[in-house]
């Protein structure tokens, strides 16, 4: 490895040095305003390192980072995600006592998405989905016994004493952290890291297993076609594909594993959540994607078809579940948690179109399917981060919930932020003039062009049911303020602005524009990624 | 494009739809300027639109010449997503001329009789009001499917928001039905299209999205017949023919007075002129199998919305199914495939426009006044207010089709022009014409004649009291009681206006292309985008 490899992979090495260095500024010197702005400026630095970077090429740096084009949109992708929750999080981020560790697990969870998206090792995909997922699992509790009661009642208290014996006593005192929230049956900080921690373990353990069964039937952990030519027994290419679509499975929330997320998306902190709407699933699509299109490069194997409609099936049952799941809803957390899961679904129809290429001029069959991945990636990325940023700009950590009844005539008393929520909801459920038609329309063109009419059948009547619950959510936006029932309220509030800075508002703002300018003006952007694909 | 265009007019085009979306949210902004600002604004718009519109009149070709000159009067092209073969394509025809006008006109006479309606957030409902026509326009004038699906779509979401907000009791179920009825059958068109577009690279290597390439598509006749059922489906859902006409009564009862007027009168015929436009020409292989279901299901919609109309105590309800009987009649004219037919169907658009408006108008200003749509609580009011009963009597007949009025013209066409081809729907879409009759004249027996009910009595003097009409609602009912007697005594010009489209879209109808395709298979062979 010489210096000419460090050049491709200058974002790795940035962001890097900035966790190294977020590290020693908090052992030198706890300050909110310091570790917000260092990690602010780093990840700038990040960015610009973007810059010198060849796109058209691919670069292989040891043999467990491989850097082309998409490798590189796709960081620049979560980094450019990050940098938004990292301006959007600061009044929330101030309400709790320890705030500088947030930054670092979010730089570090960033980091292992970066490696996701540039790695086709599958030690690399391991070392990118542990970074992620553990550094995820202490962001999701990062409230816990961290609330800032200076903040909450006016009083000198803080939180936390200095040390362990008075912390019990501590937490007991504090009548508005997570251990009362937990104990109204809301679903708290706690159970919703517990929850991802136990199951992403459990889905860890799969890989390693599907790793096994990987290194069995080719000798080597590189994902390549090997893996079906030069295949020591076709069960163990069975096994290793399933048990690593189990891993990956788990981090997309597909049926049938997708226990975790309604309950991990309510639980978790808001600005976690766009977190893990956006990046851990950005990441993890782009690694099954180069999966798929390496296992599978060589078009004279069959892709056996039971894997064909394992997906399938996958993906229906995905589609039909998180809609179905969220009509029922009236939290909104849950709601968008169940939202984002069939739109892993239409998702995984992609990848059916994928795996069913063959033929003369599968070729441009397969640029479609990834150009039509990427696009949708950008512009789930884009309206996950900004429905909910705006929404962070409505909760505190002592109150973490968002009921529907709550947005009860948004657009009388913020009209702007109900028109911004509105923008997003209609992108979510695909209406043309945002850039979520657009991403439909590209899966339908996909499905279509392989003949997948069942799975077409299904999203259509997926986005029909998905129709109901966003139009119900702006439906509850236009009524009156005095109509609503306070016992429907269940003692919660309105929804009214707690986080007033100019950080949320500006990147829900470039949020919602990006997603009309895409759906208005898509050419450049399409442009730019058919160059890349 | 190798026609040439009467008119140079090429910008204006683009830009009314444009001025109509910038003048909504001007009105949206103007409210706290002034309380009347977004009423004034919306109508400046439009009329600055309407101005626009008529322009694009060849004033120069005598009309009886207009059947043998260009069939595009006004022309804009321009690329919008060349990846997909996608433009921004707008054309005006005689046709859609006389649609577009029609949306103008009835946009304008919505701000006028909501001018003492709507009272609350009246900027936020004249910025829906302008959007939904923005949108309409954009549906008459597109002429690629992408961008026709894009407006199709578009003029829902405001005209949700009207019914969602400023409706009546059952206003959220009303506006999700309606909603949901639209978007699904919506979605449907879109994979119609997708098919088209896919279609269309294989047999000739290039995306494209546009009309007039389309047309020259050769499609396998498994295929066409889900390809223009899509289509259909969706076209139904709006127009609305029996099987998907469920969300009509609730979306018109429960709609404020514009939302009903604008629904009624211009959005159905959205509907009609898809069909018209897209449906006929592009499938002629599929038309002569579905023909006779379909006019038997224009039929039978004649019967059964004008029995349910009969059957409702909602006055307003009432004339929603009004709505379904006299689509029944366009259904069944389109579908016979021959020009008086198809004339009598274009006539009907804009006879049943005028006249369901202006019901729904009176029923909306019936409404604002007693507080009530049942008519079991009305009567007698031709003492009451003489210049209310007159108009409400006129359109009464006018739906019911008398003669030289212009609902008569377009269903006496209609039934003649259908009769050689299917005498059986014809004549029960006959028997529709009497069930017309008595629906509405009991309508006016109950609302106009018989015992003025007692809460009417008004406390000085003990005599009864209901305000008559306003003069605004007045010049309302008069001009469009003036079109109709227009439409019923001179239909002509109407159908040398439209003459060239109708041509068009019959001679691709009924030309069906001999297939090369042997294969009759139902796959699409996958050969990228």
């Amino acid at each position: 490895m010489t210096l000419n490899d460090l050049v491709p992979i200058t974002p790795l090495m940035v962001l890097s040095g900035l966790a190294v260095l977020q590290m020693l500024a908090i052992a030198i010197v706890r300050s909110h305003a310091l570790i917000s702005r260092l990690t602010l400026l780093g990840l700038l630095v990040t960015l610009a390192s973007f810059k010198g970077a060849d796109f058209s090429q691919v670069h292989q740096v040891t043999s467990l980072i491989t850097v082309d084009g998409l490798g590189l949109f796709f960081m620049l992708l979560m980094v450019v995600s990050c940098t938004l929750v990292v301006l959007a999080c600061g009044p929330y981020v101030d309400r709790l006592y320890f705030r500088d560790e947030f930054y670092l697990l979010l730089v570090l969870a960033t980091l292992g998405a970066c490696i996701l998206v540039v790695t086709e090792h599958l030690v690399g995909f391991f070392l990118g989905l542990e970074i992620l997922g553990i550094a995820l699992i202490g962001l999701i509790a990062y409230p816990v016994n961290n609330m800032d009661v200076k903040s909450v009642d006016g009083s000198n208290i803080n939180g936390i004493a200095a040390d362990d014996s008075a912390a019990d006593t501590g937490a007991a005192d504090i009548g508005t952290n997570a251990m009362t929230r937990y104990a109204n049956g809301s679903g708290g900080y706690m159970e919703a890291a517990l929850k991802f921690f136990i199951m992403s373990a459990t889905a860890t353990a799969f890989v390693l297993m599907g790793m096994a069964f990987f290194y069995a039937n080719t000798g080597s952990f590189l994902v390549n076609e090997a893996l079906v030519t030069e295949a020591l027994s076709p069960y163990y290419t069975a096994a290793a594909i399933c048990l690593l679509f189990v891993g990956i499975g788990f981090k997309l929330s597909l049926v049938p594993f997708q226990f975790w997320t309604p309950d991990v998306y309510d639980g978790a902190p808001m600005p976690i959540v766009a977190f893990i709407a956006s990046v851990s699933k950005g990441a993890v699509l782009l690694f099954l994607l180069r999966f798929f299109t390496n296992v599978f490069s060589n078009p004279e194997t069959e892709v056996p078809y039971g894997l064909v409609s394992v997906i399938s099936l996958v993906a229906a049952a995905t589609i039909l579940a998180g809609n179905f799941m969220a009509l029922l809803q009236t939290n909104i957390k849950r709601l968008l948690g169940y939202s984002s899961m069939a739109h892993m679904g239409y998702i995984m129809v992609l990848f059916v179109a994928l795996l069913v290429q063959r033929g003369p001029g599968s070729s441009a069959g397969l640029d479609l399917v990834h150009e039509s991945l990427v696009f949708y990636v950008l512009t789930y990325l884009v309206t996950m981060v900004g429905v909910f940023i705006l929404l962070v700009n409505y909760v505190k950590p002592e109150s973490d919930q968002l009921m529907l009844e709550q947005l009860t005539g948004l657009f009388w008393r913020s009209p702007l932020m109900a028109t911004l929520l509105t923008v997003f909801l209609l992108s979510l459920a695909g209406i043309p003039l945002t850039a979520g038609f657009l991403a439909k329309f590209y899966i339908f063109g996909s499905a279509i062009d392989q003949n997948l009419w069942f799975l077409i059948a299904i999203v259509i009547l997926g986005s029909g049911v998905g129709l109901f619950y966003y139009m119900r959510i702006v439906l509850v936006m236009t009524k009156n303020v005095e109509d609503v029932q306070p016992s429907a309220l269940m003692g919660r509030e309105l929804m009214e602005r707690e986080n007033n800075t100019l950080g949320t508002g500006l990147v829900t703002l470039a949020m919602a524009l990006l997603v009309i300018l895409f759906g208005v003006y898509p050419q450049p952007v399409i442009a730019f990624i058919r160059q890349l694909v | 494009m190798t026609e040439d265009t009467i008119l140079g007019s090429q910008v204006t085009l683009f830009s009314t739809v444009i001025l109509l979306l910038v003048g909504g949210l001007l009105a949206w902004v103007s409210e706290s300027l002034h309380r009347h600002a977004p009423k004034v604004i919306a109508i400046v718009t439009q009329i600055i639109a309407l101005y626009i519109i008529l322009g694009w009149y060849p004033a120069s070709i005598p009309i009886e010449d207009l059947v043998s000159s260009s069939q595009w009067w006004a022309f804009y092209q321009q690329d919008w997503i060349p990846r997909f073969g996608i433009q921004l394509l707008f054309a005006v025809d005689g046709l859609s001329w006389l649609l577009l006008i029609l949306t103008v006109l009835l946009g304008i006479i919505c701000v006028i009789i909501s001018w003492t309606e709507i009272t609350k957030r009246s900027g936020f409902f004249h910025f829906n009001l302008l959007w939904t026509v923005a949108g309409i326009i954009g549906v008459f004038t597109a002429l690629d499917l992408f961008l026709f699906f894009a407006f199709w779509e578009i003029m829902l979401i405001p005209m949700y928001f009207l019914i969602a907000i400023w409706g009546h009791e059952n206003r959220g179920y009303a506006a999700l039905k309606f909603f949901l009825f639209t978007q699904i059958s919506g979605l449907l068109m879109l994979i119609s299209i997708v098919v088209l577009a896919i279609l269309y690279q294989q047999q000739f290597g290039v995306f494209s999205f546009n009309y007039f390439d389309l047309l020259k598509l050769n499609i396998p006749l498994d295929l066409a017949t889900w390809v223009c059922l899509g289509f259909l489906i969706a076209f139904m859902v709006k127009l609305p023919a029996l099987p998907f006409h469920t969300w009509l009564p609730d979306a018109h009862t429960e709609a404020p007075t514009a939302g009903s007027v604008i629904l009624a009168a211009v959005l159905l015929k959205t509907g009609a002129y898809g069909i018209i436009r897209f449906v006929l020409p592009i499938f002629p292989e599929v038309i002569p199998l579905i023909a006779p279901t379909v006019m038997m299901i224009g039929a039978v919609g004649v019967i059964y919305g004008a029995i349910l109309a009969f059957a409702q105590t909602d006055l307003k309800r009432l004339v929603a199914y009004t709505s379904v009987s006299h689509m029944g009649f366009v259904l069944l004219g389109v579908f016979a495939l021959n020009e008086r037919a198809m004339q009598g169907a274009v006539m009907q658009l804009f006879a049943h426009g005028f006249s369901t408006a202006a019901l729904f108008i009176l029923v909306g200003g019936l409404q604002e006044r007693l507080h009530t749509r049942d008519m079991r609580k009305m009567g007698g009011f031709w003492q009451l207010a003489p210049k209310l009963a007159v108009a409400t009597l006129f359109f009464a007949i006018a739906s019911l089709g008398l003669p030289g009025l212009g609902n008569f013209v377009a269903e006496l066409l209609v039934l003649i022009g259908s009769f050689p081809v299917d005498p059986v729907a014809t004549i029960i879409a006959s028997i529709g014409l009497v069930l017309a009759a008595v629906y509405s004249l009991t309508m006016a027996q109950r609302v106009l004649f018989g015992d003025v009910p007692d809460y009417l009595k008004s406390n000085t003097k003990g005599k009864f009291f209901l305000p008559d009409l306003y003069p605004r609602e007045k010049w309302v009912m008069f001009s469009m009681a003036i079109a109709l007697i227009w439409l019923g005594l001179f239909p002509q010009p109407v159908f040398h206006l439209s003459q060239n489209a109708v041509n068009q879209v019959l001679s691709a109808a009924t030309n069906a292309k001999t297939t090369d395709i042997a294969s009759t298979s139902f796959l699409i062979q996958g050969a990228g985008l």
